[in-house]
């Protein structure tokens, strides 16, 4: 391979930071949207800030694009190599460099493992609260850069509101401190900026983040019920009426069989129709008035069965299930498509059953587990890649599910980010000076727009993509 | 360039925008957005020096003797008050930004919700104003800041195009979050003209715990056990100073079964404090939201760090300030925060205030400290902003308010650490 700035790059970081055979970068071709793929020019491993730095001074001095990467895991291609670039991963970069007990605060790399951190802080009685349900893979730096949720993120709020401080790289190798921000930001809120941006004004190479008291109290219930209708119905009640549990989430038929059938297993009930799994915390007597509240407002809307779990066992079970339920779905096709889109909390079963309309018509398989309390919904479509044709019906049936949420006030990702998968449906939700708005903060921070090019923001505009292409002469559609 | 008032004034009413004198500035009140857009064209033709307003109530920025001199336009949205979407089921609020936070507080309450702040002077606070500025109540604490509920918004960018980021969605990630940027940034980038929040359930029981402290160091070391502890209240608040006893003050929130158990556990840890319930505790509540302004001034100084220092800002304060015999102080000391009221501080001449600020900094600096300038003069802003210039955090904010605002239409005295050569690139 002769790339005019390997060796430069060598002499920062040596052989163990580098990927340059063809057989390793093949594992960093795509990340989990394994539809879209680029194998990269070379992979670049730094250790820390200054190897970053460095890194990226030699790569912005021979114009090289360059594409942030943690883990991997996530499902809208914003890690997915561009042609000609580096990917510049995060997977050296795991310390965890301080612990403040009494500041209830973490300082990290971007490189550490978000379920790792909320290890090290449990003897501290802490948490780290952001819980995608990757969890166990996953980087702080990946959840920083989209942004990321999980089930207890109804209550504790996603990534966002975690992060207190950080330290990026730029484009040019220009180490951005804001480690140091006090209760505002010091001038603009430059990290409300760069959390959610997908990697696209630089590497964040170190986070501080809040850590949260872990709570006197904590209840899990398992509640069952004849249909979606009503589990959805139950959530948007528990909203209206003000409830505050810590996660609401739902698991369909499809989604608990597969669980079941899985190393997830989690006790589930199999003739269920829909599962609510919801969590309560805080002091003994709150934790127990709202699950009385819940358990009152489940049985209402004819819920069958509430099971609460017995320890700290069961519990870690009934989550167990949830979390794996994507892994537990490969029992019903190789492949998965993972919808991410939001609805309003007040229509959650409108929506949930749109979706699964568009899906049946188009005879594929789908399974629901979502973020309920958030309205961040999740239908999952189970397909076999080597279908062309299912493919093609999958992702028609991916644009017309985000085209259903946006007519009735939604969004297109809670919490997955746009990436290369949705970049061409921004203009559904986005008018042509809104992504310009877009364009001029990413123009200001990266100039020659070298992080993580090609990216989120559609690169056509939005008047263009909705004039309608011509048919292909000879295409009988 | 600078038009004078009257002839700008005169101009103004005569293309029917309604318009207001306060001293030498020039105060517009739009009512639609096509008269924000005319006013940014004319401040384009004219080289007019604009800064969007809500009530002028809020930062020291926005003060009109901050102001004159710097500022041609004051661009008020006063007159854009709509209520635009309010989903009490969905626990969402989308307003048009010349709305009155107390207005809004009203418009929720009924639904039991509540607006994600208790923000300080809610009557003379719009919600464009609230953004703005950044500011949050003691209530952050627990909460968190105003910045991190805003769920999206409606921007006109000093070329008059319209813009929108986020959605009325409590989740959503879709975009850059320009709404926080925006959050914050003064005015210096946009014209915030909507947006949407989250809300929160009303608690149902508020009470508070207070108990007067023999000096701050005890005040302090009391809201660090209570931290320890893992008491979560709503917020603590610290003041005291020169003549003024310490008192701590304790907030607690929840619903009624789950109060008797916070308030045991935050007793435990204060010992001898005195219970307000009720209607008091509501009023007390009010009333340390407003602290932030005292006697109708606001504070000279903000001060900001890591939670756990914010004892030792305040012991070199202490000596810093130890001379002036009104300095007074109101802490949070859980989200880091101390407002300093000095007011002998201000009757220093420009040059005797940037000196000492700069002394102070330097020694706050090494503790993990931030040293905010508010109500002093926007020289004084400005001398002691320009030391910063270089660092490369604020060369990516001067960038950004370069791509935002190419012409330099929109200025705030003081923000965002404005270098003096604006305009140049870096
Ligand atoms: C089984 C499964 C379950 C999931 N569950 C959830 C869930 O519950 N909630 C949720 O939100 N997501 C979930 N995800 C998606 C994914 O795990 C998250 O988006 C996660 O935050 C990605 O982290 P990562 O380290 O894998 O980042 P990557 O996938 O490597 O990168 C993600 C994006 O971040 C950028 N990036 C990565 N590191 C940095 C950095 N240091 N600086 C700047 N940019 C960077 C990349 O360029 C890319 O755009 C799930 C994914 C899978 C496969």
């Amino acid at each position: 391979m002769a790339l005019p700035y390997l060796e430069e790059l060598r002499a920062i970081v040596g052989d163990a930071g580098l990927v340059t055979d063809r057989a390793g970068r093949l594992a960093y071709e795509s990340d989990a949207l394994s539809l879209e793929k680029q194998l990269p020019e070379l992979v670049v491993l730094p250790l820390d800030t200054a190897q970053a730095s460095a890194v990226m001074r030699v790569l912005s001095k021979h114009g090289v694009p360059i594409v942030p990467r943690g883990a991997g895991t996530g499902l809208a291609g914003g890690a997915t190599p561009v042609a000609g670039g580096v990917s510049l991963s995060t997977a050296r970069m795991r310390e965890i460099l301080e612990i403040d007990p009494v500041g209830r605060t973490a300082r990290v790399q971007a490189g550490v493992v978000n379920a790792e951190l909320t290890r090290r802080a449990a003897p501290h009685d802490l948490f780290y609260a952001p819980d995608p349900s990757s969890q166990a893979a996953c980087t702080l730096g990946g959840n920083v850069a989209n942004n990321s949720g999980g089930p207890h993120c109804f209550k504790h709020g996603a990534t966002t509101r975690h992060v207190l401080g950080m330290i990026v790289v730029d484009a040019d190798g220009e180490v951005i401190d804001l480690s140091h921000q006090g209760p505002d930001p010091d001038g603009f809120d430059l990290i409300g900026l760069i959390v959610g941006s997908e990697g696209m004004f630089g590497l964040v190479t170190e986070v501080t983040l809040k850590l949260v008291p872990i709570p006197d109290a904590t209840e899990t219930i398992l509640a069952v019920f004849p249909s979606l209708d009503s589990a959805c119905d139950t959530v948007t009640e528990a909203i209206a009426r003000r409830l505050e549990p810590s996660a609401i989430e739902i698991l369909d038929e499809l989604t608990i069989d597969a669980v079941e059938r899985s190393v997830f297993a989690a006790g589930y009930p199999r003739e269920a129709k829909a599962v609510l799994l919801l969590e309560c915390e805080g002091s003994a007597a709150e934790v127990e008035a709202t699950s009385a509240d819940l358990t009152e407002l489940c049985q209402e809307h004819g819920c069958l069965e509430i099971r609460t779990a017995r320890d700290d066992a069961d519990r870690r079970r009934l989550w167990a299930g949830r979390k794996g339920a994507f892994g537990a779905m490969g029992r019903i096709a190789p492949d998965l498509y993972v919808a991410d889109v939001v609805a309003p909390r007040t229509r959650l079963r409108e929506i949930v059953r749109i979706a699964t309309d568009i899906c049946h018509e188009r005879g594929l398989k789908v399974s629901n587990v979502f973020h309920a309390g958030d309205g961040n919904l999740h239908p999952n479509i189970s397909y076999d890649r080597r279908d062309t044709d299912e493919v093609r019906r999958v992702l028609e049936a991916g644009e017309l599910i985000m085209r259903a949420c946006i007519e009735r006030g939604g969004s297109l990702t809670g919490e997955h980010g746009v990436g290369l998968e949705k970049q061409e449906h921004m203009c559904h939700l986005f008018d042509e000076s809104d992504l310009d708005a877009m364009r001029r903060a990413r123009e200001a921070l990266d100039p020659d727009l070298r992080m993580n090019p090609g990216k989120m923001i559609p690169i056509r505009g939005c008047r263009e993509m909705r004039t309608p292409e011509p048919m292909p002469q000879g295409d009988d559609r | 360039m600078t038009v004078p008032p009257e002839v700008l004034g005169d101009a103004l009413s005569r293309d029917g925008i309604e318009t207001l004198r306060e001293g030498r500035l020039v105060i517009a009140c739009p009512r639609s957005e096509r008269q924000i857009k005319a006013l940014l064209t004319r401040a384009g033709r004219d080289g007019l020096r604009v800064v969007p307003a809500g009530l002028l109530s809020k930062i020291s920025g926005l003060r009109p003797e901050v102001m004159e001199g710097d500022v041609d336009l004051v661009l008020s949205l006063r007159n854009l008050s709509k209520v635009i979407d309010f989903v009490p089921g969905d626990g969402t609020l989308t307003a048009q930004a010349g709305c009155i936070w107390s207005d809004l507080g009203r418009t929720v309450r009924e639904s039991g919700l509540q607006l994600p702040t208790d923000m300080p002077l809610p009557s003379r606070t719009t919600l464009g104003g609230a953004l703005a500025s950044g500011m949050s109540g003691p209530d952050r604490l627990r909460r968190g800041p105003l910045r991190h509920h805003v769920l999206g918004a409606h921007v006109i960018l000093s070329d008059g195009t319209r813009a929108k980021s986020g959605g009325r969605l409590v989740k959503n990630v879709t975009g850059f979050d320009l709404h926080r940027l925006y959050t914050g940034s003064r005015g210096t980038l946009c014209v915030l003209i909507e947006a949407s929040l989250r809300l929160f359930p009303t608690p149902e029981e508020t009470c508070a715990l207070t108990r007067p402290c023999a000096d701050a160091a005890e005040a302090f070391q009391l809201a660090e056990d209570l931290r320890r502890r893992h008491v979560d209240p709503l917020s603590v608040t610290i003041e005291g100073g020169a003549r003024d006893p310490w008192r701590l003050h304790v907030v607690l929130v929840g619903r009624q079964v789950e109060l008797p158990s916070a308030l045991a556990r935050a007793s435990e840890v204060l010992g001898d404090a005195e219970r307000i319930e009720g209607a008091d505790a509501h009023n007390l509540r009010a009333e340390l939201r407003d602290r932030v302004c005292h006697g109708g001034a606001w504070a000279q100084l903000r001060l900001s760090g890591p939670p756990a220092r914010t004892h030792l800002a305040h012991a070199m304060l202490a000596r810093f300030l130890g001379n002036d015999p009104l300095w007074r102080v109101v802490a949070q000391p859980g989200v880091a925060s101390l407002e300093v009221f000095a007011p002998t501080l201000a009757a220093h001449t420009v040059a005797d205030q940037i000196a000492l600020l700069n002394d102070l900094r330097a020694t706050l600096t090494d503790s993990g400290h931030r040293l905010e300038p508010i109500a002093l003069p926007g020289a004084t802003h400005l001398g002691l902003a320009a030391d910063l210039a270089g660092d490369p955090a604020r060369r990516w904010m001067r960038n950004l308010q370069r791509r935002y605002d190419p012409l330099g239409r929109f200025t705030c005295p003081s923000y965002p650490g404005r270098a003096p050569t604006l305009g140049a690139t870096s």
